[in-house]
């Protein structure tokens, strides 16, 4: 009996209480089809000498496409040879007119690393000579010049493109005059505000492009998700195809939902998901199966980390075969990393969604996804590092105790229901689109008449916007840009904060900056006294200078970490939409731009293993301000003799479960909406929910969720109802110390009320 | 006619409009909010709002505030303003003539790492840009494009300026015509700066590049002879300290971009007036710069005239020069250097100045083979460490250990003066490179005794 199936042996018998659904997805065989006619024998003989004698059908399909001179979305799950899809068709139409190039765009840096050694190897056995290299921040710039006028494929990131070569056009004349194809792989990467960034980046490329008298060809690839089509179309801007069947082969792939056992049915507390996720990874790591864990936060990375190495201890004088993976890990840490678990030098990585990109690490047996991802279509990206063409392999998902996850793992069918979640971007947030715009005319004056991803009239208002603002300057029918700055580099794609702050390292003598982090994340990671958690070492946060944006840090030892407190303040500027009462006396919804004030309150500090409180400060920071779109229900002052408090609970209870309800049914990150709650709202002068974007501006949400309240009210009301506890529990409408004994009744009634007015 | 255009029921197009209109009004007004919160956030002051246009604005076009005249192009117009000086006209200490002095050696000197292009500055054209500011890419624009050249017994010097960002292409062709006939190009730091952005100007605007690849990049010969002496090699320093030249009422640089956005407003040409007269004067420095530069290669000494440290460091760098030329051991070169250390020593020099020249003047001997007169130097230096400074007395002392452990095979003294090299600080190598030669000589003096 092979160990994983050993493992498999133990799960049926020790835990079935524990698991709520068990899927065994069959093993499949491949489907193919022959080469197409079109492609040229050099190309036909080096995959026939690299074994492949015929393709996936799905490969087949998206080259036609793409032959044919359609923009096409291929949507593969992982290890589908996706990137024969566009490597083909990019060579072939390379062989056919050597002058031709191509930009190829992925996510992350470690992952052009990956496909460049794969499309070397493919173009090295044709023969051909074609260049490919690749163009980001570890470039050389000895090497950038020969690079930017002979490199066929330039493969690089979004981020590159929006501040290296997009800004400098006039340096790359040769492959925009030329450029034929580009290639965006991981599309569904590109989702909410980086997606929204993307877009913006996209239609500058093919402003660009334009200028120099190229229209290329777009070939994007996707994991799962409900509308490739749809996403491609926003991104690009162009009417794409979508190529959705697979003809990849699988192997028996076991998909088991983990749900930690109650400790306290009175309170409704389940055990923590973490030491379940710690536990089953232990299984699997005491029986050398390669297992990666993947956690939903930096600090939920860091504390299993630390446990996991507790769990298998490095052997003396070798280094830890347990490694950590996420955002803040500076590059080379990142590629040490992957290349140890290419090599097998590491057996077992805790990562966070970083590593859910198609880097190549390997083969791994075993994954725990340690709390629901936020996304269907991240639980099947981040389960796909498990197994690949063949042989078995297992992934578990851990629940935690918030209502969505006690949704998923309670309703089996829903979660396998091959319901894959919306990609939502909105190039048009003001924010955003002004920031781009002005990256465009920096890039190329505008003429009258052009539209930048809107009417041109609008655009036209925009730019005169700017020139008002004393960066444009309209002469002869076009605006140029005239301010004595770069304006790419003051929009970062990845975060909302063009600012980040640094961390220094002061243990040694010699300061070293160990990683940065985003402004609005600050506050409640790098206050004074917070214990910072990087690479499973603990740093306490010695001094936070916010003027400089630097954190000092020194490593320390202890059994605690922190978490803190945010107080909100929420003031409607604008109501753009409502709902009128029916009588005057039911709920009413609104919809509007918020301004949301938020300080960092307290921390407590919150022993490992146990979980208990041990002690709490006080943190001193400025506000932080934001401007963004909300959507809100606003209750009438009388609840028929509800109690202050009861009132109080219910409000709390319900902003908690439509939070949730609502990142479900919109298909985005749970961290991506916030809630307020007001009892008696300034604006409305009523007791009034609010739910709003995360995000300056807003990515839509807000609108989306405003337009299906009814099917969020809905679901919330069934969750609610359909909870076996009592007055409440963290599966449903939060623990019932939080709201109160009458706390669970009265949301039920709100939800109720609420749907009244439908 | 499209049929769009025969609107009956204008009613309803007029309401759309203003639907329209109102909807934009309300997006508009919501990104600016947004707008100010994030500059809010980041804690940049608002734009202030521009002042109203001035009543007289009309007034004062260019050509009434700067003289020159409106030139009509095939690629539309622009502004052409040009001025004669002879070319005996001093500016600063010397004349712009000055220039038309150097020949094959020094211009290879000040050209260095690439070639001059050219015999003599006669035929080069020299170049300033003012520039809407720094940030490069492809949004900076080189508004007034200052191009000075020898021609007869005059020096000419075009200025083209765009009246507007849409007067490039005009002022680009205009450019093309005068520096293309042009054998090479001579700038101040126009490596990095200047003709990268004109190259993007070009490539922009579709048209040719027209300058030569030819270059004198001044800003590399001028820090090789003032860097040592002079805190910052900026040009207006150099004027100041090296020229001769004082501006009066000079716009600071920082202030031009500011200045074209206020001409652009306004149409007010005064504002521009100062910035054509900035320009012209960096044009012109950049002729006695030369000058003065091929000057010194060509007699050093004459650097006695400023300051006995200019000629240690133009000594080291004829000596920099010969070595990448492949000639450090021809004799002459040699000499030429020699002869400054030791002229900038016999005219006094500060306490490390001297010592720079002490110890490039024993390395000098060295090579030539004429080691006492390299050991005075070492030992004199070695004498005064707490003078000389570490960078120098290290060296010496290196060098003094050498000689005693290999020549006189005085192993004692050998050590003593490791050891009194190893007290000073300096690099890791350097530090293994001594531990090495210490543990070597206390050996050497037990070892064969034992």
């Amino acid at each position: 009996m092979s160990a994983l199936a050993q493992v498999l042996d133990e799960l049926r018998t020790k835990s079935a209480d524990r698991i709520t659904a068990w899927q065994t997805l069959e093993a499949r065989p491949a489907r193919f089809l022959p080469f197409p006619e079109w492609l040229p024998d050099r190309l036909r003989d080096a995959l026939a000498s690299r074994g492949i004698a015929e393709l996936y059908s799905h490969q087949r399909l998206t080259a036609d496409l793409v032959a044919a001179g359609r923009h096409v979305a291929v949507v593969t799950p992982t290890a589908s040879g996706k990137t024969l899809c566009y490597n083909l068709p990019v060579l072939a139409g390379m062989l056919a007119r050597p002058e031709s190039r191509a930009l190829y765009l992925f996510p992350t840096k470690a992952l052009s690393q990956d496909q460049l050694a794969e499309l070397h190897g493919l173009v090295g056995a044709a023969g051909a000579d074609i260049k490919t290299h690749t163009y980001d921040g570890d470039t050389p710039a000895s090497a950038r010049r020969a690079i930017r006028n002979a490199g066929h494929i330039v493969v690089t990131n979004p981020d590159m493109l929006h501040t290296g070569i997009l800004p400098h056009h006039t340096k790359w004349v040769r492959l925009f005059e030329n450029l034929r194809y580009v290639v965006i792989d991981e599309m569904h990467q590109y989702r909410g505000v980086f997606g929204s960034h993307v877009a913006n980046v996209l239609r500058r490329l093919k402003r660009v492009a334009a200028f120099y008298g190229s229209r290329p060809q777009f070939i994007l690839s996707s994991a799962t998700i409900a509308n490739p089509g749809e996403l491609a179309g926003s991104l690009t801007g162009e009417e794409v195809d979508v190529v959705a069947e697979n003809g990849a082969p699988s192997g028996t792939k076991h998909f088991l939902l983990y749900n930690p056992p109650v400790v306290n049915a009175g309170l409704g507390i389940r055990r923590s998901y973490l030491l379940e996720a710690r536990a089953l990874a232990a299984a699997f790591l005491a029986r050398n199966i390669p297992t990666i864990v993947f956690a939903r936060s930096r600090l939920a990375t860091e504390v299993l980390l630390s446990y996991m190495r507790e769990v298998r201890p490095a052997e003396p004088g070798k280094r830890s075969r347990i490694s950590g993976y996420r955002g803040g890990y500076l590059p080379h840490e990142r590629r040490e990393i992957e290349r140890g678990l290419r090599t097998g030098e590491i057996l077992g990585v805790v990562a966070t969604n970083a590593l859910e990109l198609g880097v190549d690490i390997g083969q791994l047996d075993a994954c725990v996804i340690a709390g629901y991802p936020g996304s269907i279509a991240s639980s099947w990206q981040q389960a796909g590092r498990a197994g690949r063409r063949s042989g078995e392999s297992i992934a578990v998902l851990v629940a935690d105790s918030s209502p969505l996850n006690q949704f998923m793992v309670n309703h089996p069918e829903y979660f396998f229901g091959r319901s894959p979640e919306h990609a939502l971007v909105n190039p048009q947030n003001p924010l955003i689109a002004v920031n781009h715009l002005k990256c465009a005319a920096f890039e190329l004056p505008f003429a009258e008449g052009e539209g930048f991803g809107a009417a041109a009239a609008e655009t036209a208002a925009h730019l005169d916007y700017l020139a008002e603002q004393r960066i444009l300057h309209k002469s002869g029918n076009r605006w140029y840009w005239m301010a004595d700055a770069f304006p790419a580099e003051a929009v970062s794609l990845r975060s909302a904060a063009t600012d980040n702050f640094v961390i220094v390292d002061t243990s040694e003598p010699k300061a070293r900056v160990i990683g940065e982090l985003d402004r609005f994340a600050v506050p409640t990671l790098l206050h004074e006294d917070a214990i910072y958690l990087h690479g499973a070492t603990q740093y306490h946060v010695d001094r936070l200078d916010w003027e400089e944006q630097k954190a000092h840090v020194k490593r320390v030892d202890v059994d605690y970490y922190t978490d803190a407190e945010l107080a909100v303040k929420l003031t409607v500027l604008d109501e753009l939409a409502a709902e009128p009462s029916v009588a005057g006396s039911c709920a009413t919804a609104g919809l509007g731009e918020v301004e949301v004030r938020s300080m960092a309150t307290i921390f407590k500090k919150i022993k490992f293993h146990t979980h208990e409180n041990i002690g709490w400060g006080q943190i001193h920071l400025p506000e932080q301000e934001m401007h963004t779109s909300a959507w809100w229900l606003t209750f009438p002052q009388d609840q028929g003799g509800l109690r202050e408090s009861d009132l109080q609970g219910g409000l709390v209870g319900f902003a908690s479960i439509i939070h949730h309800v609502a990142a479900l049914h919109l298909l985005s990150d749970v961290r991506d909406l916030h809630t307020a709650v007001q009892v008696k709202s300034p604006h409305t002068g009523r007791p009034t929910v609010f739910v709003y974007d995360s995000y300056p501006g807003g990515i839509g949400l807000a609108e989306k969720a405003f337009e299906i309240r009814r099917d969020i009210l809905k679901a919330g009301l069934a969750m609610v109802s359909g909870c076996p506890c009592g007055a409440g529990c963290p599966s449903c409408v939060g623990p019932q110390a939080e709201v109160g004994a009458g706390g669970k009744a009265a949301t039920v009634r709100l939800l109720k009320e609420a749907l009244r007015a439908g | 006619m499209p049929d769009d255009a025969d609107g009956v029921d204008g009613v309803d197009d007029v309401d759309d409009v203003d639907g329209v209109a109102d909807a934009l009004a309300a997006k508009l007004a919501q990104l600016r909010r947004l707008v100010e919160a994030a500059e809010k956030r980041a804690g940049r002051p608002p734009v202030p709002q521009p002042p109203p246009p001035q009543q007289q604005a009309e007034s004062w076009p260019i050509e009434s505030a700067v003289h020159g005249t409106v030139l009509d192009t095939a690629r539309g117009s622009c502004f052409l303003s040009d001025s004669v000086l002879p070319s005996s006209h001093r500016h600063g200490r010397w004349p712009l003539a000055l220039a038309l002095e150097l020949r094959g050696d020094e211009l290879d000197w000040l050209s260095f790492p690439t070639g001059a292009g050219c015999a003599c500055l006669d035929r080069a054209v020299f170049v300033d840009v003012e520039t809407t500011g720094l940030a490069g890419g492809t949004g900076t624009i080189p508004f007034l494009i200052g191009l000075g050249f020898f021609e007869g017994p005059a020096f000419v010097i075009h200025q083209y300026l765009m009246r507007g960002p849409h007067e490039e292409a005009a002022v680009l062709a205009e450019v093309s015509a005068r520096a293309s006939e042009r054998e090479t190009v001579v700038s101040f730091n126009g490596k990095a700066f200047d003709l990268p952005l004109l190259e993007t100007r070009y490539t922009l605007a579709r048209q040719r590049f027209p300058f030569p690849t030819g270059h004198v990049d001044l800003l590399f010969g001028a820090r090789r002879v003032w860097r040592p002496r002079l805190e910052s090699c900026r040009l207006a320093n150099l004027e100041y300290r090296v020229l001769g030249v004082s501006r009066h009422d000079d716009i600071p640089g920082s202030l031009v971009p500011q200045v074209y956005q206020d001409y652009l407003r306004t149409g007010d040409g005064r504002y521009l007036a100062p910035v054509f007269e900035h320009n012209l004067l960096d044009v012109l420095s950049l002729v006695t710069l030369a000058g003065r530069l091929g000057q010194l290669r060509r007699r050093p000494l004459s650097a006695l005239e400023d300051d006995p440290a200019d000629l240690v460091a133009l000594g080291r760098s004829l000596e920099r020069a010969a070595r990448a030329a492949g000639c450090a051991d021809r004799p002459e070169a040699q000499n030429e250097s020699m002869q400054c250390y030791r002229e900038a020593l016999a005219a006094g020099l500060a306490a490390d100045d001297a010592a720079r020249a002490l110890l490039a003047l024993s390395l000098l001997h060295k090579r030539r083979g004429e080691r006492d007169e390299a050991l005075r130097c070492w030992e004199q230096l070695a004498r005064g460490p707490g003078r000389a400074g570490p960078a120098c007395a290290r060296p010496a002392l290196i060098e003094l250990a050498k000689h005693h452990e290999h020549v006189t095979r005085d192993y004692a003294l050998a050590l003593g003066y490791s050891e009194a090299a190893a007290r000073l600080p300096g690099g890791p190598a350097e530090k293994d490179a001594l531990s090495h030669r210490i543990r070597r000589l206390s050996s050497r003096l037990r070892g064969p005794a034992a």
